[in-house]
């Protein structure tokens, strides 16, 4: 079993994920709305994955990556946005995600791709 | 009359003409300040002149000296107005009271009336660029007929009939002749420079204004530039916020229906579901596509080496690329970033290259862009390519652009590209 922590402003976007990434081996434990939330929140609940909208109110995502990888036993974090990754390049590649999934293809089986691997 | 002779004159002559030099040296260039401090070295100037003229005189008899001294008070007054002339007009007389001679009174009352008509004449303002050698002739006459009174009259009374009868018989035709001749002539001159001088005053007003102007064009056409980029960005962002938004949410939601149904409904209904959702994410790239052809996010965000990282990765042919971490104007990381788009473009499509080379270098107060690849060659710059609507673009931030395109040996780009653009404020969008 694996614990997941959705982080998107977006109420609808959040509940969507949930329905598409829970299956037999994810649990999605908890959902925060910006960065300074999903920093508490891994504190509190340790989730394995984080999937991290980059398009945050507060931070951008690369920057709640970076500090949740400072985090003792960090999580693994999936970044995810509505824009696909040309529009990020090299700052995706030099990030402390795991993977990207752009918004629209999020699912367990994209997840397990990317989670599997590590 | 016959003593007046050739060598008096030609000097008389020479002497008036150092006038014009006088003329020009002096407020060629009129600043308030000046004003006074050169009417007085003109005034000292001509009286210096009007000196030397009196050193040359005809001498008709004891104490009776003619020479051109009228000619010069006369345009003196014209053309350089009562300062100048009273100065001169000062010294001569001064001069004239050093020498003997039994005519001073008429001599000196000849030099005040000459130079008086001068003023009187100028005070009327005539457009003295657009005086006629008639016009000069004619005042030259009318000015020496009422010196010749004058003269007439206050020799007559000042000296012995017999002399001044004489004087008189010798002076009047000289007087009507030469001297308004000598008068038109330096008149005409004087014109002559005056009008060169306000065509070399327009001239530096009109290149002044040109200048001006075409700062101001250059500024314009920046600003259009930006508004330009601006516009775009904001495009790119209400694309991003809406439509793109729209599609995903739309796109999710079928698959969250397509998940809950799995296995059951029916064929049909799960077909469909399926054919939706892939006409969702056909429709979000073409979506995408669009908002990265109109301003790619990354280049604002993180500058033109990741945004053109970001191309090479796209393109099918490899391409090595090496910029640096510097940013530059956003106008201008626009334009090299579409330059080197439609550069890596062409070669994808026509250059038969199998790797290509992007290189961006700041160089002194410009951006240097090398874009080469080892494809065919024989490139043809002018040809319809997309490089054609990116010359406009890049002559509108005074960018230049060269293509050197051998047939076979490849082909390399040259683009050049000004950094200290006049609204050259970096503004980060989102």
């Amino acid at each position: 079993m694996r614990t997941i922590l959705i982080v998107d402003d977006d109420a609808r976007f959040r509940a969507q994920a949930r329905d598409l990434l829970i299956d037999h081996e994810f649990v999605v434990v908890g959902e925060a709305v910006d960065g300074a939330s999903a920093i508490t929140s891994t504190r509190s609940l340790r989730p394995d994955v984080v999937l991290l909208d980059i398009g945050l109110p507060d931070v951008d995502g690369f920057t709640v990556a970076e500090s949740l990888a400072s985090e003792g036993s960090p999580p693994m974090v999936v970044l995810t946005s509505s824009r696909d990754a040309r529009a990020y390049g090299r700052r995706l590649r030099n990030s402390h995600a795991i993977g990207f999934i752009p918004k629209e293809q999020i699912s367990a089986m994209a997840m397990h791709a990317l989670v599997d691997r590590e | 009359m016959i003593d007046l002779a050739l060598p008096v004159l030609v000097q008389n002559a020479a002497l008036l003409l150092a006038v014009a030099v006088v003329f020009d040296v002096v407020s060629s260039r009129v600043t308030i300040d000046r004003v006074r401090i050169e009417q007085a070295i003109s005034g000292l100037l001509l009286g210096v002149i009007g000196v030397s003229i009196m050193l040359s005189p005809w001498h008709f008899a004891s104490g009776i000296f003619f020479d051109t001294r009228t000619v010069l008070l006369v345009i003196a007054g014209l053309f350089f107005g009562p300062i100048p002339t009273a100065i001169a007009l000062g010294l001569m007389i001064a001069f004239r009271l050093t020498q003997p001679g039994a005519a001073s009174i008429t001599g000196i009352a000849g030099m005040v009336l000459a130079a008086g008509l001068g003023l009187a004449w100028r005070h009327r303002r005539p457009l003295l660029e657009e005086l006629t050698f008639g016009q000069l002739l004619l005042f030259g006459l009318g000015t020496h007929v009422i010196i010749l009174g004058q003269t007439t009259l206050l020799m007559f009374t000042t000296l012995p009939a017999a002399i001044a009868s004489a004087a008189v018989g010798g002076l009047w035709l000289p007087l009507l002749t030469v001297y308004p001749v000598a008068t038109a002539l330096l008149g005409v001159l004087l014109v002559v420079r005056l009008r060169a001088r306000q065509l070399t005053d327009a001239n530096a007003r009109l290149r002044a204004e040109v200048e001006t102007q075409l700062k101001e064009v250059r500024a314009s056409r920046a600003r259009i530039v930006e508004a330009g980029n601006a516009e775009r960005r904001r495009v790119e962002r209400d694309l991003h916020d809406g439509a793109q938004q729209r599609l995903i949410s739309l796109s999710l939601d079928l698959r969250v229906a397509r998940s809950r149904l799995a296995g059951a409904g029916d064929a049909e209904l799960r077909q469909s579901l399926d054919r939706a959702a892939e006409e969702a994410q056909a429709a979000l790239v073409e979506l995408r596509d669009l908002a990265l052809g109109i301003h790619p996010l990354i280049l604002t965000e993180s500058g033109l080496g990741a945004a053109v990282e970001s191309l090479a990765d796209r393109s099918p042919v490899d391409v090595a690329v090496d910029i640096g971490p510097e940013r530059y104007p956003a106008a201008v990381e626009a334009a090299a970033y579409f330059v080197i788009s439609e550069a890596l473009a062409n070669v994808a499509k026509y250059a038969s290259a199998t790797m290509a080379r992007v290189r961006v270098r700041p160089f002194e107060d410009h951006m240097n862009i090398e874009v080469e690849d080892d494809g065919v060659g024989g490139a043809d710059p002018r040809s319809g390519s997309g490089l054609n609507g990116l010359r406009d673009r890049l002559a509108a931030l005074d960018g230049t652009m060269a293509i050197d395109s051998p047939s076979g040996g490849g082909t390399r780009l040259f683009a050049r590209i000004p950094t200290d653009q006049p609204t050259s404020a970096y503004v980060p969008t989102l």
